[in-house]
């Protein structure tokens, strides 16, 4: 919950955010508004994806990091 | 003493589960068994299903089917049963990304509770994750911190307290929750220009009302006075 909150300020304050969620988590993009999501099919924990996976974890991050230039609208919520 | 006596344990399968979080039995990773989505019943069933699930993949040596069982359980734990009372919010604040990526600034935020040696935020310093575990309830209470971890940072010089999850991951490899390498890497790659000095973490098991009010602004204002576009959020 603690980076729905940091998100929304930021975004508030003028900075752009990304936050990554695990699936477990992911009733938290639509509850707070979260601005840009990307839902993780990793367990909670083990967010960007499993130790040593670097394949996988370079994964998730760029498509995390594409987001900040493809997600046009607010509340925008991808899963991967 | 009758050696034949059978010992009854008075302890019930409800308090057996119950343990997982934070009791006698502490696990992270399935503490999410010990709340009320699943009866004791289901924890009976999620036992029972393990245990099988366990002895058909050793056979098969493989262990897919039994991962994905236990990733369904985990999502089936932390589904919230009810409707949120608070921090519910009807619309989304939205600040347009206006740079291309690869001119970009980034940044990156973590809540896995990650600092560096020497620099750790309790007072004192030193408290073990066992220690973090045992005194959650304080934990809980702490306003949050901010630690600034430097990205060059050598992994035996980065250490994890946080008593709000599972942190075996990230002890083996910190990227699993604080992708540091991953996106110095992609950096490297031109994927986006530049990160900030430093990457941060904070402990998200803490004052929430306190983090929006007072410490979020200020996180604001210093990625703000480092001109960047763009922050990565991973929460544990």
């Amino acid at each position: 919950m603690s980076v729905g909150h940091v998100a929304r300020v930021f975004e508030e304050k003028g900075i752009s955010t990304v936050t990554v969620l695990s699936k477990a988590f992911e009733h938290l993009a639509n509850q707070m508004k979260i601005p840009r999501v990307v839902i993780t099919k990793n367990y909670v924990g083990r967010t960007i994806g499993l130790p040593n996976d670097t394949a996988s974890q370079t994964y998730t991050i760029e498509k995390a990091i594409k987001l900040f230039e493809d997600a046009k609208n607010p509340n925008t919520v991808i899963e991967i | 003493m009758d050696e034949n006596k059978i010992h009854m344990s008075t302890e019930s399968l409800t308090e057996f589960k119950k343990s997982l979080l934070y009791g006698k039995r502490n696990n992270l990773f399935f503490k999410f068994l010990a709340n009320d989505n699943y009866s004791e019943d289901e924890f009976a069933d999620f036992l029972e299903t393990i245990l099988d699930g366990l002895a058909n993949s050793i056979d098969n040596n493989d262990f897919e089917a039994l991962k994905d069982y236990i990733f369904t359980s985990q999502l089936k734990g932390y589904k919230p049963k009810k409707q949120p009372s608070e921090f519910v919010y009807e619309t989304s604040p939205w600040n347009e990304f206006s740079n291309s990526l690869a001119d970009s600034k980034l940044s990156m935020i973590s809540t896995g509770g990650f600092f560096c040696k020497g620099d750790d935020p309790m007072d004192p310093p030193g408290m073990t994750q066992e220690e973090a575990i045992k005194n959650i309830a304080a934990i809980f209470k702490l306003p949050p911190h901010l630690s600034a971890i430097p990205v060059n940072t050598p992994r035996e010089n980065l250490v994890i307290r946080q008593p709000g999850y599972d942190i075996r991951a990230a002890k083996i490899d910190p990227n699993v929750v604080f992708p540091y390498e991953i996106l110095k890497d992609l950096m490297n790659k031109k994927m986006f220009q530049s990160t900030t000095d430093n990457f941060y973490s904070f402990v998200g098991a803490s004052q929430q009302t306190n983090l929006i009010k007072n410490h979020a602004p200020k996180w604001a204002d210093l990625m703000r006075s480092q001109n960047v576009d763009g922050v990565l959020l991973v929460p544990a």
